[in-house]
């Protein structure tokens, strides 16, 4: 009886309008009831996945056409406009700006910043519970910054949604000896494990696919050191980039 | 005005990463392999409007520009995150705009006709590929379902659009969609 009246009130799943949802044609009418449905419905969710997956190459038909010249000009002056801000900025001026800011909405402001208190702390929370074991949901990106060996060199690491398995790329490193190589240090604590080596192009750009025997985000931080070709089992050069979690 | 370096050799995922360290001259590289089926979703989708497309296209590139750290190349290949941005974009100026513009044309027919393309300086053998793939599994479709999916994939149109357009009841407008899609799906998945 329990079973009856159970199946009775599970809602109808949204097979039939799957499809033109993933090509984005429903009707209003409808859109707010296949969304609430796939909110609570993994099977409906797994196959909307498939249907977007085929919406997605749809469009990869269209007819290639050649736009106007001067056109990857004006994206070098639109992009140019976009960066004309510093890219650092003194902390001070930072802050006074938004102290500035924030005098102007004193009367709101102590609410306000009670629940965005509350909300980055929850933030922090779930983000230490999903960090702490080394464990992530998505891909991460963690920075890299040179040492005063390569004061110009930056290195992002992408981790996978899996852990274990990350791609570095790294830019500026200067040329070595073809001797040596560049090599990845996983470190946590006093230990150092071999994340890889890799060499640069003569642009000093760099990339290297990581599979490391623990996740990734547990390691408390990265080094890369030059080696001798092949690597070391210890780090016995110089630190060329650093990052740390 | 040439680029100091050879980006030529890199695989599109790491010219995102190489974008998102704010390396520009990656994303002329990307420019370079892709501005021309950007444009030409675009292209389509308005109309052949020019002007329209190549502001589309513009505001593509420098999306990418802006959100490459959040690409996520697990869910899909570069040429596939392009071109549904550029979609995307397309669909929200026809929208916005309640009235299409003249010589919209929302179909797949037209492209039987195009000429036949292979890879080359144009096209990468991997998207002449996915392409060749898609369009075979397109022709397969009865031309009403064809037409269905293309008015509500590049017209941006409703299925209630549709079907006043086409001056058919929606329950059969909403037939073709789903037994067109579902072919696709039966034929595609995985392959792609």
């Amino acid at each position: 009886m329990n079973t009856v009246e159970s199946m009775a009130d599970q809602p109808p799943h949204v097979h039939d309008l799957i499809p033109a949802y993933a090509l984005g044609c429903l009707d209003d009418s409808e859109l707010a009831h296949v969304e609430a449905h796939l909110a609570g419905c993994a099977e409906c969710r797994a196959e909307l996945a498939e249907y977007r997956q085929i919406s997605d190459q749809l469009v990869l038909t269209s007819p290639l056409a050649e736009p106007a010249l001067d056109l990857r000009d004006r994206l070098h002056a639109r992009i140019a406009a976009l960066q004309e801000p510093p890219e650092t900025r003194p902390e001070g001026s930072l802050w006074e700006r938004f102290s500035a800011f924030t005098r102007q909405l004193a009367p709101v402001w102590v609410p306000v910043s009670l629940v965005l208190i509350l909300v980055l702390g929850g933030l922090a929370f779930a983000l230490w519970r999903g960090l702490g074991a080394g464990q992530v949901t998505q891909p991460v990106t963690v920075a890299f910054g040179g040492t005063e060996h390569a004061p110009g060199a930056l290195g992002v690491l992408t981790v996978s949604a899996t852990g274990r398995v990350g791609t570095l790329v790294v830019s500026g490193l200067p040329q070595i000896d073809p001797s040596q190589q560049y090599q990845l240090w996983l470190i946590e604590d006093d230990q150092r494990t071999n994340g890889g080596v890799f060499s640069v192009d003569q642009g000093g750009f760099g990339t290297l696919e990581i599979t490391a025997p623990a996740p990734l985000l547990g390691y408390s931080g990265f080094g890369i050191t030059i080696e001798p070709a092949g690597g070391s089992p210890g780090p016995t050069g110089p630190k060329v980039l650093g990052a740390e979690l | 005005m040439g680029s100091a370096r050879d980006y030529s050799g890199y695989a599109d995922d790491i010219l995102i990463r190489l974008i998102a360290l704010g390396q520009n001259e990656a994303l002329d590289e990307l420019y370079e392999r892709y501005h021309r089926l950007v444009y030409g979703v675009a292209l389509h989708m308005l109309g052949q409007e020019r002007p329209a497309a190549e502001e589309v296209t513009l505001d593509v590139f420098v999306n990418v520009w802006k959100q490459a750290k959040s690409y996520r190349p697990d869910r899909a290949r570069v040429s596939t995150w392009l071109a549904s941005i550029t979609r995307y974009r397309s669909i929200d100026r026809l929208r916005r705009r309640k009235v299409r513009p003249e010589g919209h044309l929302a179909a797949w027919d037209v492209l039987e006709t195009s000429a036949a393309e292979g890879p080359g300086p144009e096209i990468s053998t991997e998207l002449a590929l996915q392409r060749e793939q898609v369009r075979g599994a397109l022709s397969t479709l009865p031309p009403e379902q064809r037409q269905a999916l293309a008015l509500a994939y590049y017209g941006g149109y409703t299925q209630s659009e549709i079907a006043s357009a086409l001056d058919l009841p929606l329950g059969t407008v909403k037939t073709r969609i789903r037994l067109g899609m579902a072919k696709l799906r039966d034929l595609l998945q995985g392959k792609i």
